[in-house]
């Protein structure tokens, strides 16, 4: 298979995360869509590894998969804190960082 | 190899999509785990064994099993998604245009890359050759990641077990 | 060269005393107040007298020094700043802290009750440290420091009293045009030490040889620009009648006795400068003879007692500069001495008769006051004799000094100018007091008698008007021609030599004795006891000091002030409206950036990821186009 074909997979998967991430409105589900983006963006790694008979892109994708279950931890932790109670998920309705009022 | 390759992007653009329409959560987190198996066949078919196997045990298997427990924990009481209109007003064609942009300018860069994906030959992406790589080329990374994943821990530990009272005085100086 | 420690003390005692007063205004009362104002400065006078005894005992041509720092070093040129007693440093020293001391004593009775009595004494110790700096620094930038904080100092004291209106615009208009000549002076100074790379006196001197002689002009004559506005003399003489709204001690001490004649000082001081250049001295004359004579005769016009004594405090410093100007270096600080004595004790006499008259200046309602103040009638008798040059009276031998020498040295136009200033001296001071103490008593005299029937004030101010009274007659013996010359011996070793000692000339001697008498007598015979009491009416051209005011006003204030319009309509529309107009630039710019930042994490996101996109389309094209 050309590395083309997996390159096309790897930009549908993180063109795909990114408009989940700003179309949705449900916190977890923009997580998730986080992690296609690093899933596309590891497959692009992978595939040009492949290309190249370089073992580091396995290790730069590693270091992604490590980052982003830290990543996944920090961030669910932080939906934890500030969605317990509410009976809505909604990002919109979150604007700690915003001005206040 | 084709069929590997033709599953595997099948069953990670399907999870994707999944991921972005689904309506509950919880079905976003099995379109999630379809993904990330697709995404495994397709390094798999990459000759990257070691990384296919970590992303199965790694993601469709420890983080997934977290986001579960984090939707169950929030939506177990939660009416079904009745959402009001959003305040922020045309962020769908917003949305729709950036993402187009995206695609157009990186796809050119997409499909001139040259070569193609060989059949398996030698050790290449094995545990050894990986094991080699990460402990010597790429030592500081490797303890640099152990470093991000205490610093994670840490902060996860300190995040949620806080008592409640001190949370929402916290919160209430946030000012939401 | 040898150092001495008496002189810092000169300085410093008026600076503390100025400090305490200042922090103690509030606390202290108005008797330790004024006893700490006095005797500080008391204190620098003994200091001065032991630095002079000190230099006595040294051998001729020995000076004091007392360095204090190095200041600043660029180039070529160091600056350091020193003390300097020589004999002209040290005799002006003594006088400025001689006469100071009485007229500090004088004000404790003059300015009781003001309430702000200590911000007073804080502004005249002030004035005194900033005067001895000016006279005993060691080098031009000593000077101007000490110059220019003697301006300061005048000018917090002639608007003393900052509530009236014209007491600030009087203290605005000296401010100013002594100021405009401290910038000619300032310029001397850069252009004399790009030419003599020294600024330390006898440095400076050394090197005088080699110079061209335009440059030393130029350089003299731009140090004279600031001497003249300093010392009120032609042209730059205006502020001086109108710094007399300041309190009548202040008048004495600053616009009398000591800080007018910092002109003379500067002239004396640089005299080897002036000698070298010779056409500078030749000006110094002339500005000195005209205005010995311009003085005289406005003053014999005025009718406000102290505007009388202004304009012949003017006219007394141009005779100054007069002997100065012709090489009677000594004459001209004779002189100095003496005036300092008969017109502080003029001045502090008619803050007595003012005092007692509630503060009415006006001549024409005085009159006979002979008969209720014999003391302060006797003291303006003394004083007003001495200044018209009555023998044996001080004014007397050291006017009679400079006119000889000006005769000898070959000026008989300067000599006739300074003949017939005398005799209008002597009209003018038998005006005044013929107008002030004979005759009937006037309507002021008559409206103030009843309340204050006894004394003619406190001891503390006719203490220092008596001993000044006594300074007035003696200061003169000093010099009689042919029997005595204590300054020319004293001053021999700043001068080694170079100044010109008049010998006695019976013709100057017989000359203005005359010219005094027949002043005299035209005064007593116009302005006789029977005299119709003169009436106000509009001022005549010498009242109005022939209207040299309302021409600098036209050539100068005027077009500064339309100029300042048309800076003030271009700052409020022009400089304004751009600084407003980026303001607003900035603020609507906030406000579109604040939507940005609203905390939405959704929006955020298109911004990053469309942000993204555009710099990857910009890049590839960046990349293509190469």
């Amino acid at each position: 298979m050309p590395l083309a074909a997996y390159l096309l997979v790897s930009l549908v998967l993180f063109v795909l995360g990114g408009l989940g991430l700003m179309i949705r409105r449900n916190p977890l589900v923009l997580l998730m869509c986080v992690e296609l983006m690093w899933n596309g963006a590891n497959l692009a790694f992978v595939a040009l590894g492949r290309g190249l008979e370089a073992m580091s892109a396995h290790v730069f994708a590693f270091v992604v998969i490590t980052v982003a279950a830290a990543e996944v931890a920090i961030g669910l932790a932080i939906l934890v804190l500030v969605f317990r109670g509410k009976a809505r998920q909604d990002v919109d309705e979150v604007n700690l960082l915003g001005e206040r009022g | 190899m084709v069929l590997f390759f033709l599953l595997g992007s099948l069953m990670a653009v399907a999870g994707a999509s999944g991921v972005v329409v689904a309506r509950k959560p919880v079905h976003g987190v099995i379109g999630m785990i379809l993904n990330f198996l697709g995404l495994a066949l397709l390094y798999v078919s990459l000759q990257a064994e070691f990384l296919a196997v970590v992303q199965i045990i790694v993601y469709a298997g420890a983080v997934m099993v977290l986001f579960l427990f984090v939707v169950a924990l929030l939506t177990a009481h939660a009416k079904p998604p009745a959402m009001g209109p959003s305040p922020l007003r045309g962020q769908g064609w917003r949305a729709g245009l950036v993402a187009v942009l995206l695609l157009t300018a990186l796809l050119p860069v997409g499909v001139v890359v040259p070569g193609r994906a060989e059949p398996w030959e030698g050790d290449f992406g094995g545990v050894v050759r990986f094991g080699q790589e990460l402990l010597t080329t790429h030592l500081l990374a490797f303890e640099a990641l152990a470093l991000v994943l205490m610093v994670a821990v840490i902060g996860v530990v300190i995040l949620v077990g806080r008592p409640p009272q001190r949370r929402r005085g916290a919160r209430g100086e946030g000012g939401s | 060269m040898v150092s001495s420690s008496y002189l810092p003390g000169i300085l410093l005692w008026p600076l503390a005393g100025a400090v305490v007063t200042a922090l103690g205004r509030h606390r202290f009362s108005q008797r330790s107040l004024a006893a700490i104002g006095s005797g500080t400065v008391g204190l620098a006078f003994l200091h001065g007298v032991a630095a002079w005894l000190q230099l006595r005992s040294l051998d001729p041509g020995q000076v004091l020094v007392f360095p204090l720092w190095r200041w600043a070093a660029g180039g070529e040129l160091a600056v350091t700043l020193g003390l300097w007693g020589d004999p002209l440093a040290l005799w002006w020293a003594l006088i400025v802290t001689g006469v100071g001391f009485l007229i500090h004593l004088y004000s404790a009775g003059y300015m009781a009750g003001d309430p702000s009595f200590g911000r007073y004494y804080a502004q005249l110790n002030y004035f005194v440290f900033a005067m001895s700096l000016l006279v005993l620094s060691d080098g031009l930038v000593g000077l101007i420091l000490g110059w220019g904080n003697v301006g300061l100092a005048s000018y917090l004291l002639i608007g003393f009293w900052h509530r009236r209106d014209a007491a600030r615009r009087a203290a605005t208009k000296a401010f100013l045009i002594t100021q405009a000549g401290e910038v000619a002076m300032l310029l001397g100074l850069f252009w004399a030490a790009a030419a003599f790379g020294e600024l330390h006196y006898p440095a400076l001197f050394a090197r005088l040889e080699g110079v061209p002689q335009g440059t030393l002009t130029a350089i003299s004559l731009l140090l004279l620009v600031g001497a003249v506005a300093k010392s009120a003399q032609l042209p730059l003489h205006t502020w001086l009648p109108d710094a007399m709204q300041g309190p009548t001690p202040v008048s004495a001490l600053i616009h009398a006795a000591t800080m007018v004649t910092a002109g003379v000082f500067l002239v004396c001081r640089m005299w080897p400068l002036f000698s070298a250049s010779g056409v500078a001295l030749q000006v110094v004359a002339w500005v000195g003879g005209l205005t010995a004579l311009f003085g005289a005769v406005v003053a014999g016009a005025q009718w406000d007692i102290k505007r009388v004594l202004a304009y012949s405090t003017m006219s007394q410093v141009g005779y100054m500069l007069l002997g100065a100007g012709v090489g009677a270096f000594a004459a001209s600080a004779f002189h100095f001495f003496t005036h300092a004595f008969f017109k502080a004790l003029l001045f502090l006499a008619a803050g007595v008769v003012i005092h007692r008259l509630d503060g009415e200046q006006d001549l024409r309602r005085m009159g006979g006051l002979r008969r209720s103040m014999p003391f302060t009638f006797a003291s303006f008798l003394v004083g007003l004799g001495a200044l018209a040059g009555l023998p044996p009276l001080a004014g007397f031998f050291s006017k009679d000094e400079i006119l000889a020498a000006t005769r000898q040295a070959g000026e008989p136009l300067l000599w006739a100018l300074g003949v017939a200033a005398a005799a209008l001296t002597a009209y003018y001071s038998f005006r005044l007091l013929a107008l002030a103490f004979l005759g009937p008593e006037g309507p002021a005299v008559q409206a103030t008698s009843s309340r204050r029937a006894g004394g003619e004030g406190p001891w503390t101010m006719l203490l220092p008007v008596g001993l000044l009274l006594v300074g007035a007659v003696a200061a003169g013996w000093l010099a009689i021609p042919g029997v005595t010359a204590v300054p020319a011996q004293v001053l021999e070793g700043t001068f080694r030599g170079q100044a010109f000692h008049p010998e006695g000339d019976s013709l100057t001697l017989t000359a203005s004795l005359l010219a005094a008498l027949v002043g005299m007598g035209v005064a007593l015979a116009r302005f006789r006891p029977s005299r119709p009491v003169p009436q106000v009416g509009p001022p005549g051209l010498a009242e109005a000091g022939f209207e040299l005011d309302r021409l600098f006003r036209h050539l100068t204030v005027e077009p500064g002030l339309a100029l300042a319009r048309v800076v003030a309509w271009v700052d409020r529309r022009g400089v304004d409206g751009l600084v407003n107009g980026l303001a607003w630039l900035t603020g609507q710019a906030g406000e579109r950036v604040r939507r940005l930042h609203r905390g939405q994490v959704r929006r955020s996101v298109v911004t990053l990821l469309g942000g993204a996109a555009l710099l990857l389309v910009g890049s590839l094209w960046l990349l293509s186009s190469f």
